[in-house]
């Protein structure tokens, strides 16, 4: 699938972006999803160099003396953030494709959005990590790295790295939300059932990435309930790495994945996330993403497709991304 | 300047609509970039939500700090993060033109009905562009040629100068190209243009941001609730500012990539990738913003 390239002239070309075009002809998205174009890479291609060694950066394990051991925050600890703090109305939810939208519709819109788990980017205060404690990271090699060496069918290929909450995915315990698969999972002592909702293209959107890239999901989830997501989420089995919460940096109470730890060439790497506190340290490699939650007519993953298959055959991602002029 | 995404369900600037305070008007300087804005508690607490997210990413306790500044006798300044002074000053001075019609009881535009919940409406039209240049592929090895720093930092200024001159508002959403009429983007164009709106309109704002490859917009127009084309004596008709009332300090957001454009330089034809965040709100003015809007 290609993105349209057209002749330059003075003024705006009518001819239709790519979402347009998909937007308005999905069977023939499904179409060109069946033609299966991989990447060749030259067997000359040089030997990259190794990432400079850095010292891990520590999360603080220190629990404040006012604090009991048993506070109890609630089951939203497993997500990204403790504290809901963020909300959304899509474009569309005030617009139905017929032109109009009934009381009810409008009263049952906003009373849905009412109801969703909502996840704050950046947690009001610093995350407590001693409640409860998080499990070592592993680590490989000299460099103390947050991944093993590349496989050898993955050599060659950049490596992406996804977020999943509200990137890839939305999570609720309402019950009222039609779900994409249901998760159990226990927390301090009772179960939870937790309602997922995939993005939409996420499906095709990870069969493609993982044809031309390494891919890594790093989440700041807990592994408890990001790891039967994933489970359920990567049927095709195109997710290489998982990493979860004990993997991140703690660095002025957000949650910061430092892509520096990962043991890959830092010109092969791109994080898609929809928080930009989560790549502070690597702006220049974050393709953007908008925090998704429940609008059906989000394009977003489909529309980046074309885009991430051209910049997979850049020799520097960072020249591409760096948006300072 | 970084898309902010989505406006917290508490404000943004924490302040309690019963807040009393002795002595003489509060007068907040808000020192944006190289620019000082002095404007009181209720102009600030009256801007959109989705502009204080920008000058306040992490949250302001508005009331918190009069306290403080009043027990210490100290000025009340507040660094805002960083945001366009010119937009900021085109923002405030709409709001107060606006604040003081509503003041003067002065109607420009027709009545707002019986179950609006105030004596004025403005939208509030953003548009956030991030542009990307990608090289083409070199035939022979399959992989982007290179570009000097200095190459790209020209062509990237092209984009931007090129990106600067489309002022007109809804010309990026492809409209003559679309197949489906009750396609997302001609619903969303039709309700702006049943608000006040019109096809042909400019964004009154639109400025780069200095030295980034990003490009930020801004339009305020008042609600016309004489602009609702649709059936408005049908009992059933759901008029148009209901729906816009969802959006009253709940700031929506929508994304689009766009990669219909490429760029030539040097004989050689490189891809432009434009992602466009648009950010719809309204205000209310004349009305307690604490309430809940009635849906």
């Amino acid at each position: 699938m290609k993105s349209t390239k057209t002749q330059p002239s003075p003024e705006r070309e009518r001819e239709p972006s790519f979402f347009q075009k998909l937007f308005g002809n999905l069977c023939s998205c499904f179409q060109d999803a069946s033609i299966d174009e991989k990447p060749t890479y030259t067997p000359a291609k040089p030997v990259k160099k190794a990432p400079s060694v850095v010292q891990p950066r520590r999360v603080s394990r220190t629990l404040r003396s006012s604090e009991s051991v048993h506070t109890n925050h609630g089951p939203e600890r497993v997500f990204e953030s403790p504290t809901p703090a963020r909300t959304s109305i899509s474009l569309e939810s005030a617009i139905s494709p017929n032109g109009t939208t009934n009381e009810q519709d409008i009263a049952q819109q906003g009373d849905m959005i009412d109801s969703h788990v909502h996840f704050g980017e950046q947690p009001t205060e610093p995350i407590d990590f001693a409640d409860p404690p998080l499990p070592e990271v592993k680590r490989y090699g000299e460099g103390n790295w947050l991944l093993p060496p590349i496989a050898k069918e993955d050599e060659g290929k950049k490596c992406l790295i996804l977020d999943l909450d509200e990137t890839l995915v939305h999570s609720s315990f309402k019950y009222i939300e039609p779900a994409d698969f249901v998760v159990s999972i226990e927390i301090d002592g009772l179960q939870h059932d937790v309602r997922v909702v995939k993005r939409p293209g996420v499906d095709e959107f990870l069969k493609k990435m993982g044809d031309m890239f390494e891919i890594v999901v790093f989440t700041a989830s807990l592994a408890k309930y990001a790891d039967p997501v994933l489970d359920m989420l990567d049927h095709s089995h195109v997710i290489r790495h998982r990493l979860f919460r004990e993997a991140c940096c703690n660095y002025e109470g957000n949650f910061v994945k430092d892509l520096s730890q990962l043991g890959r060439n830092l010109e092969d790497s791109i994080i898609i996330d929809n928080s930009p506190s989560s790549y502070i340290f690597h702006p220049s490699h974050a393709v953007p993403i908008s925090s998704w939650f429940n609008d059906m007519h989000d394009m977003e993953l489909i529309d980046l497709i074309p885009f991430l298959e051209h910049l997979a055959r850049v020799p520097d991602v960072s020249t591409v991304l760096n948006l300072q002029l | 300047m970084s898309v902010i995404t989505q406006a917290q369900e508490i404000p943004t600037v924490a302040a309690n609509p019963d807040f009393n305070y002795e002595g003489d008007p509060i007068i907040i300087q808000l020192c944006d970039r190289d620019t000082v804005f002095e404007l009181s508690r209720d102009q600030l607490l009256g801007l959109p939500e989705s502009i204080l997210m920008c000058l306040f990413p992490r949250g302001l306790l508005l009331d918190y700090e009069i306290q403080e500044c009043q027990l210490t006798q100290r000025p009340l300044i507040f660094q805002t993060a960083d945001f366009d002074p010119s937009l900021l000053q085109y923002i405030l001075n709409y709001f107060q033109m606006a604040e003081n019609r509503t003041a003067n009881d002065e109607i420009a535009l027709s009545p707002p009905p019986p179950s609006f919940p105030g004596k004025c409406g403005i939208i509030l039209l953003k548009e956030d562009i991030e542009f990307f240049i990608l090289p083409p592929i070199s035939p022979t090895t399959n992989i982007a040629i290179e570009v000097s720093p200095n190459d790209l930092l020209k062509l990237k200024q092209r984009v931007a100068q090129r990106l600067l001159q489309q002022k007109k508002i809804f010309d990026c959403l492809h409209l003559e190209n679309s197949t489906s009429e009750g396609s997302a983007e001609k619903n969303l164009v039709r309700m702006l243009c049943y608000s006040g709106f019109h096809e042909d309109d400019e964004w009154k704002r639109r400025i780069q941001e200095p030295h980034r490859a990003c490009i930020t917009s801004v339009t305020l127009t008042n609600l016309d609730f004489s602009a609702d084309q649709g059936p408005v004596s049908d009992p059933e008709y759901f008029p148009v500012y209901h729906k816009l009332l969802l959006f009253w300090q709940k700031p929506a957001r929508k994304c689009w990539w766009d990669s219909s454009t490429s760029i030539t330089y040097n004989g050689i034809e490189f891809a432009t990738w434009v992602r466009r965040v648009w950010t719809l709100e309204l205000a209310v003015l004349g009305a307690n913003t604490y309430e809940t809007a009635a849906v």
